[in-house]
């Protein structure tokens, strides 16, 4: 690789900057040099950008055929659909006829898969089987796993999740006086957790890394 | 009726309010709770992006705590009781995912079999108390009020999982609701999503969405907002004032409660042991 300047080190093809391991600078180029990542990553890391064409392709044949085949447009899921009225251009089933017609890598990149609020409206009107919110959820766990885009909140409870087996740690409260009040300052009874934290992480780690879809 | 109570992320973590009033007012309609020790989060809808089947391992994990102890399990959240019910379907209809997730839940000395059911707050206190008996419990109506039932997109959707509310016609926290002496009304924005899933990616978005329900409700006359999803609630209730100010609406001003503490108020019970003094919407306004 035309970066590596040294053995133990990698050095930035856009700055100065020099990483020990290629995690460090993949993570430095997604964050610093934002808008050069896909070229960085096709350019530097051919198997994965490989991957994704073939998720990609798999997707647009499996996801296409299944909705063509499903799908007559009749536009239910999108009648209602809160996120519609505050979002202009997004309906669930714009999400599908993008998928359709191959537009997998956009949908990725982009936040609006990360707009559906779960009501599950759609779902409720979709004569099919797999209805947009279905899809939408594949693409997420995608964007998740591929690194195109997945919103730091989302980050944030996964961490806390892997540590403590609750999506955020408990906190202190305030009332409209100004009070604070934590759960034992109300008296409730200790928070519920994971008793063998070790054994908990492990058996989450063992099975998150698994790429298979129930 | 004994139930082990699973109040789930984000009642334990910061709405102390549902779970002091669920654990005050229960047990006065002979409704056992037992702590569900070495709970977890049930994995939706944060995890279940991230793996969906380490998703289903969260959610059986915690139904086989409650199997271990012999009680069937009572979450307090509309997405928890969502995701019990579908992983629960789930592992009974594909035994490769059940074995798997089983042989991780040994790592823990778990395991999952299914026998523990899973209850709705709503259906306990509608099809197991009933509304007679609340009726005939209620020491101090609530009269001269009128509330919104907000039961929550997750308790009536999807109708393919068998929900704890009818999709069509949601009625059972109406109907809760008379129980105690106020009034309901039937208004065209009560099946609407609260927005609240997007609130930890899309913040300005959720806010919107609660704010337009929130606005529509000052149009019916409604005394306040009256939910049992801690979600729906969080938004409603916490980030009342956040939305007040983004959609620039001062008009806003809705008491937001949970159904445990109205209902508390009319059985008699002090509003600081229901947690009424934690809500930040004007709950002061029907309290006086």
């Amino acid at each position: 690789m035309t970066h590596v300047s040294s053995p133990n080190v990698l050095k930035c093809p856009y700055c100065e900057g020099l990483f020990p391991s290629h995690k460090a600078l993949r993570i430095h180029v997604g964050n610093i040099h934002r808008g050069k990542i896909d070229n960085f990553m096709e350019e530097f890391y051919g198997g994965r950008s490989i991957e994704v064409e073939f998720v990609t392709f798999m997707l647009q044949r499996s996801i296409a055929n299944l909705t063509s085949q499903f799908c007559d447009q009749c536009n239910r899921c999108s009648v209602g659909c809160p996120i519609s009225k505050v979002v202009e251009g997004f309906t669930p089933r714009q999400i599908v006829t993008d998928v359709q017609s191959g537009k997998i890598r956009e949908l990725l990149k982009s936040n609006i898969i990360w707009k559906c609020t779960s009501c599950l409206l759609c779902k409720e009107q979709c004569p099919d089987d797999t209805s947009p919110y279905d899809i939408i959820m594949i693409l997420r766990n995608l964007s998740a796993r591929i690194g195109y885009h997945f919103p730091k909140g989302f980050k944030d409870a996964d961490k806390t999740l892997y540590r403590l087996g609750l999506i955020q740690e408990p906190r202190m409260i305030q009332t409209k006086t100004g009070e604070q009040f934590d759960r034992e300052g109300l008296c409730l009874s200790e928070l519920s957790l994971p008793s063998d934290a070790r054994r908990f992480t492990k058996a989450l780690n063992q099975l998150s890394r698994m790429r298979v879809v129930y | 009726m004994r139930y082990a109570l699973f109040p789930g992320c984000t009642v334990q973590t910061e709405q102390y309010g549902y779970e002091l009033s669920a654990k005050e007012v229960l047990p006065r309609l002979g409704i056992e709770l037992v702590d569900l020790d070495g709970a977890s989060c049930c994995g939706f809808p944060t995890f279940s992006t991230t793996s969906p089947v380490g998703w289903k391992y969260m959610s059986a994990r915690n139904l086989a705590l409650a199997e271990r102890l012999g009680f069937d399990i009572l979450p307090l959240c509309n997405s928890c009781h969502l995701s019990f019910c579908q992983v629960q379907k789930d592992l009974k209809q594909d035994d490769e995912l059940r074995n798997l997730i089983n042989k991780t839940l040994h790592i823990e000395g778990l395991e999952y079999q299914g026998r523990s059911r899973i209850v709705h707050i709503l259906e306990v206190l509608h099809d197991q108390v009933g509304v007679e008996k609340i009726v005939e419990t209620v020491v101090k109506p609530l009269k001269n009020m009128k509330f919104a039932a907000h039961p929550g997109c997750h308790a009536f959707r999807p109708s393919g999982l068998k929900r704890p509310d009818d999709n069509e016609d949601p009625k059972k926290l109406d109907e809760l609701i008379s129980a105690l002496g106020a009034e309901t009304l039937d208004y065209p924005e009560k099946k609407d999503c609260c927005g609240s899933h997007i609130s930890i990616s899309e913040e300005m978005e959720s806010l919107i969405i609660a704010g337009s329900k929130l606005k529509a409700l000052g149009k019916h006359r409604f005394n306040g907002l009256v939910t049992t999803c801690p979600h729906c609630f969080k938004l409603f209730d916490s980030k009342q004032r956040e939305i007040q100010s983004l959609i620039g609406d001062k008009t806003i001003n809705v008491p937001v409660f949970y159904y445990t503490q109205l209902l508390g108020l009319a059985l008699g019970i002090r509003p600081e042991k229901l947690g009424l003094h934690l809500n930040l919407s004007p709950v002061e306004q029907i309290l006086t």
